[in-house]
Order: structure tokens, then C-alpha cells, then sequence
């Protein structure tokens, strides 16, 4: 084997696979007509809800997929985007300086709070509920990964995360209004909120967002930083006698999933129309995987697709039996866990290599020791 | 004066509570490693056992002093046996993967929490505190309730009967030694398995245990113990995983601690303040998480 | 010459169990130095201690002569210190070329590694590749890698990072002769401008490529010397004969007086 001979070859390192390319493309697509097939505004909005928590589940799977980190706590990410626009939407409700509603019934303020006034701007609110969630979750995972506090350790603080977030929110009952939450959003960036055509308009910015959202995502997971990450994932020490300190990849990996989460919480805010303590608790954020969960962690299509179905399948489970959503519930994470850690791609890729494994021991095989050239390509050694 | 012994007394009620609830987590968690969200939920099932001994369970319906008494070992078989079911059927197959034990023990969680739900109904319920545990004892101008009294003992009760189990009995030493080093143990002849399956079974019963304490301090419904899974966890972790020791200091030190902030700010911002602090003490001491000094590579 | 790495009283303790004990020690530039020892003598605790895997107790270790105790252990490669380990230990996630790419781009700034594609290394990538015999596999999953190809692919990822330092921990472990003089020739060349330090089990591997050679036993370093001196030194006999005299498995000759090839030299290998 020369040199020369190697080099001929072209070389990829970093591939770029055309398949997901395609996929993404053809989804965009549907995403972008699927507002004609669902006619209903209230179905729209809730598909618009389904998009937001897609977003979310891109974030989980590229720290727990591709980085392993399993974090149980995206519901404080989601929930700072969501104040951070569900305060500029209060703001909106009422003329420019005044208080919100609830300021004025439960507190003792006789103007704006400082907290709230830059969030009379549109773009700071914005601004606020991409970096805001960013900023957290780079102070926390570089505290915490730098410590080595990882795997089940670090699930349990990020629920904590959980647990402190919704202890303040509903604490701070004159700046958050605690358990109610910030609702009646009347106008939404200047629209009737129940108008469909709003409806649509914020169904298509959910759609824009998952796309985005999902090429990036692509891009980081198969640039190499994403290889950084998953090797990170499968061995923490060795990565770090290759000289690179394993925190930085899970402090930027775990960063971007609450960017995205924040991205997320900010455009649920405006479609769901109510901001509150509740949807930001443990519950939901574990919830929260569950789609990725099912789809399989490690690819992002399938994750995407798999929070889709969870989140539709739970509102017409809920619709129809609002008792059985929490045995179902139950049941897909004991099912999934124990049988089918994999998820779905788990189990196709396990039959396909069934099938072609099958395949292979149909061929005559040597037994002399040495490997022929067939299994040679195939990377298999005798 | 009085008001510093009513906040440090609240402390130590506090910390014996999570104590309680934590000290099954000490044998699941600590010395297994296993990460049982369903933990909260052994307590729940613990504290329904005084509810429906004394509401619907013949004789003892009448005597509710004697109807809680009882309830205090079979609300430990009761969890234990839920516990040693779901480590059979479900965790056994899973030991290697601590991250989906965690998401299976929350689905376990969700279907007993509905569970609940269905058996008992969504409102929460109240037991009635038996007679003799009714009233108070003052104490140097310190009202200190008979109820809270009763849960500090228990707590010491529990650790000594667990101390004289683990280094005087024979399943005791063999737990110790499984979890000590698992291959020599195993090489030597033990039948690590069953070991497992008890360690999981004490470990599950003393949530139902704490679940009873918890029965006698506040209502009870299907969410009782999604109040405390994190509180038991944060508990095993400040003090040191599978360190009794450690999590009977940190306990108590988390139940002052709460006490005083919650004096000082107010409940859910006092309870803010002691997380966090929490995560700052882990920047220095992360021994309780991370403690190896190892030979060889673990990839 | 000067020393490239120094070890001054150093002293390791596992819970009480005292691993390294007191060591003192130092390689000078371009040598090709064997580390042997009895199992349980602390070579493994040696080369740890080098790379940051244990902290010393007491002591200090120097590097080119900076003091690198204290060093966290990923700087610690990226100032030219570089190791395999006893089980080879790859990504199987990725494969072979991404494998080696990344221990190539260690130095690389963390705001460059976002670009979609394109490699400056794919050339070095794959000329290493080529050295050792995994040139035809670029693409392949490193999951899908034999025991042997393992270790050729950790030995790919050490070469590309171009260490002042190299630490190979049993690297012919499991490897056919044909391999081992691969391997053998290999660590010469590295020696010529570098530094490379061995921990084997194998002792005709040894006597064929060491330089010079420490024993270790029970955590302290009982003689250096040349191949020669060592062999016939009464107190390494006695170390190795007394060890395997006691555990009655019929006594392997382990420094045999004929010089003959011998595969095994530890009577009870793990």
C-alpha cells in the first residue's frame, strides 16, 4: 500500500450525506402546505405548538444523542424565551409605560419594574429569549462539566434547574404573577390573535424556525465539532488524552440545546397564549424527550418526526381519554427503555443488520485465519 | 433566642424528614447506582397505607392509633414490594445504562401516579393523626408539635435498625461486600442477583416507610412524591453516594439551612437559595459525585 | 542531553495502597526507553502519573523542565506528551479517518471546528493511515475494527499529533510477530528525533528495540541499565524467578540464560 494509492482515493472526512438534505427539503415543503390540509385554525394553532416542541427536541437530541448528556430541564430554557416575549406581549396589551394587568392587582409597584421596561422592544424580547437561555446554560454546563459531573449526576441537576426556576417564577408573584402566569394576549405583534390569518402567520414562523433550526443543527453534528462531541460521549478520558478538555464540547453542545429551546418557548408564547410556572416544571421538561425518546436519539430527522407524532397522538389521546395519556405516557418510556433503547431507528436498524447478517452467513466463509478480501471491505476481521 | 430554637428545631424536622425520605436512596442509588425517579412514588404508596388502614380496612378502621402503627411495616412491605417488582422485571436488564434506567423509573413513576389517580382519585386526602401523637410538647418556649417529634425519632430509629442490619446480619455483610467490589463477591460465590433484588427491596420499603412520616405532616394525593424525589436525590449526592454517614449530616445540614433561609426570604425563594447553593458546594466538593483516583482507563 | 521528562520523589496512593512509592526518575531526549516490571509494580501508575490520569501525593514531575504536577492532563498534550493505553480505546462512533482527524486537529481552535467540510489534514491523515496499514479503510466505523486494527488506529492518532513524548503502554500486547517488528522498526524511527518510553510485558520484544530499560518493582525503581545489564542482574531474576517459584506454575524461565525468543514472559497475566 503506497501513499500515492491512498491519495488517488478522494477522501472525505467530513461527509455531507445528500439523504438528510433531501428529506429536509421535502418536509420544508409539506411543513409549508400543511396549513391547507389542516383547516381548522384551533388544529393549526396546536400544529403550530407541535413545530415549537420539534425545535426543543432537535436541542435534546444533539446533547443527549450526539453528546449524552441527558438533560431533563429544557423547560427553564423554553420558559426564559417564553417570558422573555410573553413580557414584551403583556407590554403590548397596554399603553407604552404602563404596567400589565396583574402588576396593578397584585403588587405594590406604581410603575414599570426595571426588569420589564427593555421589554417594550420587540427586539431586545427577541434578543432576550435566544441569549438569555444561552447564557444560563453556558455558565451552568461550564460549572458543572468542568467539575466532571456528568451522566446521571448531571440529569439530576438539570432538574433541579427545573425545580429552582419554577420556585422563583412562582415566588416573584409581582414580577411574574406567579402561578396564572402572563396571559391575555389580545394582539400579537400588532394582530388579533384569533384571527386564522395570524393563526397561519405564526404557524409558518414555527415552521421557518424548525427548519432553520434543523439545518443548523445538521451542521453542527457533522462538522467537527460534532465529531468532538460524540467521541466525548463514548469516551470522556480519551478525549481528553487527545488534548482537547471534554467540557468545552458539552458546555457548547448543551448551549445550543437552550438556545433552541429558547427559540422555541419564545414563538410558543404568542400560539399558546398563556406563559405560566406549570408548563416549565419537571414534568414537562422530561416530557419533553419523550419524542426523541421514541424516534431513536442520535439522528435528528427521526427526532423531529418522533416529537411530532408524541405531541399529535397526545392531544387526541387527551381529546378522547384524558386519563389514559398518562399510562400511555408511562408505559412508552418504561416500553421504549427497557425493549428498544434504540427507539424506532433502533429496532430498523437492528432488523436491516438482522437481515444482511443473515445474508452474509449465507456466503462460504474461510476459516484459515486470514481475511479474505471481501471481508476486507466490509471491515470485518477473522 | 426562642425564635433562632423554633427556626433550628424546624431545621432538624425538616432534615429528619429528608432523611427519611432520602435513606432508601442511600441503598438503590448510593450503593447500586440506580437512578429510581419512581422513588417519590414508593413514598406516595407508603403514605396511602395508614390512609386506607384506618378508612377502609375492617377493625383497624376504628382505631387509627393502631391502624398507623401498622401501617409503619407493611407501608414498608408494600413499597419494598414494588420495588423488588419493578427491579426484576425492569432494572435488571438495564444496570449498565444508568441514563435509561433513569427514563424507565420516570415511566414507572408517571403509571403509578396515575395509578393513584384512578385507585384514590385526583383530590388529595388527609389521615387522621393518631391520639397519641396529637399535641404538643413546649420546650424552653418552644412549641415543638408530637407529630414532628415522632418523625425526628423515627428517623434515628430507621438509621439504627439499617446500621445493625448491614454489619451484624448476614444479608447485611453481603450486601455490603456486593457493593463493595461486585466481581470479587461474585467470584467468590455470591449470588450477587439476589442481593440486588434485597438491597432493592429495603431501599424501596424505607420510601414507604418515609411515606407514612409524610402522611402525618400534610394532605396526600397522587403528586405527593414528585415533592420529595428531588430533595432525596440532592441529599444522597451533597453527602456522598453510599455514604450513610454523609447523608445524615447533609440532610440535617439542608433542613437548617432551608429553615433559615426560608425564615429569612420567603418558602419557594428560601428553597431557590438552598439549590443553588447547593450546585456552588459542588464546585468545591464534588467528591460526592466524582471521587476516583483510578488505575486504568474507564472509556 | 538533557532530561525531557523528570520525576522528583514522586509518590502516588490509592486509598492507602501505595503505588508509586518515593520514584525518582528521568529519560533524557531521543531515547527509546522499556519499562518492565512484575504486575502490580506500578508501570501503568507511572505512565498515569506522566499523563495526569493520578495525581501524585507527594513529589513533582517535570516536563522539559517545566513542572507539570499540577498540569490539567488535557494541556498536558497538548505541551507534547502523548499515550496509548493497555486496551486500545478508539471512537466507534466514528470512523477511522474521523478518528484520526481528531486527534489531529487538537490544537485547532474551537470557532474553526464549525465549518460544514474540508480538511488540511486529510493528507496527513491519510499518509498515517497509510504507515500503518489502515490506508484502505478511511471510511470504515471503528466499531467495525479487529483487536489488532485497534491498536494500529490508537498508534495512527498518536503519530499525527507528533508528541515530544511518546508513551506506549504494552502496545505488542496481542500483536503477531510480523506486527510486532512493524511496530518495533517503528518505535526506532520515533526515537531518532524523538522521545519514546515502553511498557512491556514481552521481554524477546524488549531485548530486540530497548535502549535502555527500569525496572520497577513494588513501586520503586529497583535498577536501570542497558538490555545486557539487566538480564543479568541477580535482583530482576530474583523478582521475576521468586514470583513465579512461589506461584508454582512451573517457573517459565523468564530472563532465559539462551537468549531464545519467548512469547510470555509473566507466568500469570490477566
Amino acid at each position: 500500500m503506497t501513499t500515492d494509492m491512498a491519495l488517488g482515493r478522494s477522501y472525505r472526512p467530513l461527509q455531507s450525506p445528500w439523504l438528510p438534505r433531501a428529506f429536509i427539503a421535502v418536509f420544508a415543503a409539506l411543513l409549508w402546505f400543511w396549513p391547507a390540509v389542516v383547516d381548522d385554525p384551533t388544529r393549526l394553532r396546536q400544529w403550530a405548538e407541535y413545530l415549537c416542541f420539534a425545535i426543543v427536541a432537535i436541542g435534546i437530541d444533539v446533547a443527549w444523542g450526539y453528546g449524552g448528556m441527558l438533560a431533563l430541564g429544557q423547560g427553564v430554557f423554553f420558559g426564559l424565551g417564553a417570558y422573555s416575549i410573553g413580557m414584551y406581549l403583556s407590554l403590548e396589551q397596554v399603553p407604552e409605560n404602563a404596567m400589565p394587568e396583574f402588576m396593578t392587582l397584585y403588587s405594590n409597584y406604581t410603575e414599570l419594574p426595571l426588569l420589564w421596561r427593555p421589554f417594550s422592544s420587540l427586539w431586545f424580547a427577541v434578543g432576550a429569549a435566544v441569549v438569555v437561555p444561552m447564557l444560563v446554560a453556558a455558565a451552568l454546563g461550564w460549572l458543572v462539566f468542568n467539575r466532571r459531573i456528568r451522566g446521571p449526576y448531571f440529569a439530576i441537576l438539570t432538574q433541579v434547574t427545573a425545580l429552582v426556576f419554577w420556585l422563583f417564577l412562582v415566588g416573584q408573584l409581582e414580577l411574574t404573577a406567579g402561578t396564572n402566569g402572563l396571559t391575555n394576549f389580545g394582539t400579537v405583534f400588532g394582530r388579533s390573535r384569533f384571527d386564522p390569518n395570524t393563526v397561519i402567520w405564526l404557524y409558518r414562523l414555527a415552521a421557518v424556525a424548525l427548519i432553520v433550526s434543523l439545518v443548523l443543527a445538521y451542521r453542527l453534528v457533522n462538522s467537527r465539532f460534532g465529531k468532538l462531541l460524540v467521541a466525548t460521549r463514548d469516551g470522556e478520558d480519551r478525549v481528553r488524552f487527545l488534548g482537547y478538555n471534554p467540557a468545552v464540547p458539552r458546555t457548547i453542545a448543551f448551549t445550543f440545546a437552550a438556545g433552541l429551546a429558547g427559540v422555541a418557548g419564545g414563538i410558543s408564547a404568542p400560539i399558546i397564549g398563556i406563559v405560566a410556572p406549570d408548563q416549565f416544571e419537571i414534568l414537562p421538561s422530561i416530557l419533553m424527550l419523550a419524542g426523541v425518546a421514541v424516534a431513536g436519539r442520535g439522528l435528528l430527522f427521526p427526532a423531529v418526526i418522533g416529537a411530532l407524532f408524541v405531541n399529535w397522538s397526545g392531544t387526541a389521546i387527551s381529546e378522547s381519554r384524558p386519563d389514559d395519556w398518562l399510562y400511555i405516557q408511562g408505559g412508552l418510556f418504561v416500553l421504549v427503555m427497557a425493549v428498544a433503547p434504540g427507539g424506532v431507528v433502533g429496532i430498523v436498524r437492528t432488523m436491516s443488520s438482522w437481515a444482511t447478517g443473515r445474508l452474509a452467513d449465507d456466503r462460504p466463509t474461510t476459516r484459515s485465519g486470514t481475511t479474505t478480501p471481501d471481508a476486507a471491505t466490509t471491515g470485518a476481521t477473522a | 433566642m426562642a425564635q433562632l430554637l423554633e427556626q433550628l428545631f424546624n431545621g432538624l424536622s425538616t432534615g429528619s424528614m429528608l432523611l427519611l425520605v432520602a435513606l432508601g436512596l442511600t441503598f438503590t442509588f448510593g450503593q447500586m447506582g440506580v437512578i429510581n425517579m419512581a422513588h417519590g412514588e414508593f413514598i406516595m404508596a407508603g403514605a396511602y397505607v395508614p390512609y386506607v388502614l384506618q378508612t377502609s380496612v375492617g377493625f383497624l378502621a376504628g382505631f387509627t392509633g393502631l391502624a398507623f402503627l401498622v401501617s409503619l411495616p407493611l407501608a414498608f412491605v408494600v413499597a419494598g414490594v414494588l420495588g423488588i417488582v419493578m427491579e426484576r422485571v425492569l432494572l435488571r436488564r438495564m444496570y449498565d445504562r444508568p441514563l435509561d434506567t433513569l427514563l424507565a423509573t420516570f415511566g414507572v413513576a408517571l403509571l403509578l401516579q396515575q395509578a393513584a389517580k384512578d385507585l384514590f382519585g385526583a383530590p388529595n386526602v388527609s389521615i387522621s393523626v393518631p391520639p397519641f401523637l396529637q399535641g404538643n410538647l413546649t420546650l424552653g418556649g418552644v412549641v415543638l408539635p408530637s407529630t414532628r417529634i415522632f418523625i425526628l425519632l423515627l428517623s434515628i430509629a430507621l438509621i439504627l435498625i439499617t446500621q445493625y442490619f448491614l454489619y451484624t446480619r448476614v444479608a447485611g455483610r453481603r450486601m455490603r461486600a456486593v457493593m463493595d467490589n461486585r466481581d470479587l463477591a461474585s467470584s467468590m460465590g455470591l449470588p450477587t442477583g439476589r442481593v440486588d433484588s434485597i438491597t432493592f427491596f429495603i431501599g424501596s420499603g424505607l420510601a414507604g416507610v418515609a411515606g407514612v412520616a409524610v402522611s402525618l405532616i400534610g394532605a396526600i394525593g397522587f403528586q405527593t412524591g414528585t415533592a420529595y424525589i428531588i430533595d432525596a436525590f440532592l441529599v444522597v449526592i451533597v453527602g456522598g453516594l453510599g455514604k450513610l454517614r454523609g447523608a445524615i449530616v447533609a440532610a440535617f445540614a439542608l433542613g437548617v439551612l432551608n429553615a433559615f433561609t426560608e425564615f429569612a426570604t420567603s418558602a419557594s425563594i428560601g428553597r431557590a437559595i438552598v439549590f443553588a447553593l447547593v450546585i456552588l458546594f459542588l464546585q468545591f466538593r464534588p467528591d460526592g459525585l466524582v471521587s476516583f483516583q483510578t488505575r486504568g482507563l474507564i472509556a | 542531553m538533557s532530561p525531557v521528562l523528570e520525576f522528583d520523589g514522586v509518590t502516588v496512593d490509592f486509598d492507602g495502597f501505595t503505588a508509586l512509592d518515593d520514584v525518582d526518575f528521568s529519560i533524557d531526549a531521543g531515547e527509546l526507553r522499556f519499562l518492565i516490571g512484575p504486575n502490580g509494580a506500578g508501570k501503568t501508575t507511572l505512565i498515569d502519573a506522566v499523563t495526569g490520569l493520578n495525581r501524585p501525593s507527594t513529589g513533582q514531575i517535570r516536563f522539559l523542565q517545566q513542572d507539570i504536577t499540577k498540569v490539567a492532563d488535557h494541556r498536558r498534550v497538548a505541551m507534547g506528551i502523548g499515550r496509548s493505553f493497555q486496551a486500545p480505546t478508539i471512537f466507534d462512533g466514528l470512523t477511522v479517518a474521523e478518528n484520526v482527524d481528531l486527534a489531529a486537529t487538537h490544537r485547532m481552535a474551537m470557532t474553526n471546528r464549525f465549518g460544514a467540510r474540508r480538511s488540511a489534514t486529510a493528507r496527513s491523515v491519510a499518509e498515517v493511515l497509510d504507515r500503518v496499514g489502515l490506508g484502505d479503510r478511511l471510511e470504515h466505523s471503528g466499531a467495525n475494527l479487529g483487536h489488532g486494527d485497534r491498536r494500529w488506529l490508537e498508534v495512527a492518532m498518536l503519530l499525527i499529533q507528533e508528541p515530544r513524548l511518546f508513551l506506549f503502554d504494552e502496545p505488542a500486547a496481542g500483536m503477531s510477530q510480523e506486527e510486532r517488528t512493524k511496530l518495533g522498526e517503528l518505535l526506532v524511527e520515533l526515537a531518532a528525533d524523538r522521545t519514546v518510553m515502553v511498557v512491556e510485558h514481552d521481554m524477546a520484544f524488549m531485548r530486540r528495540y530497548a535502549q535502555r530499560v527500569s525496572v520497577l518493582h513494588r513501586g520503586r525503581i529497583l535498577t536501570e541499565g542497558t538490555v545486557d545489564a539487566i538480564q543479568n542482574d541477580p535482583r530482576v531474576k530474583e523478582i521475576y524467578l521468586g514470583r513465579s517459584r512461589e506461584e508454582r506454575t512451573g517457573a517459565t524461565p523468564i530472563v532465559p540464560e539462551t537468549g531464545q525468543e519467548n512469547e510470555e514472559v509473566e507466568p500469570c497475566r490477566s
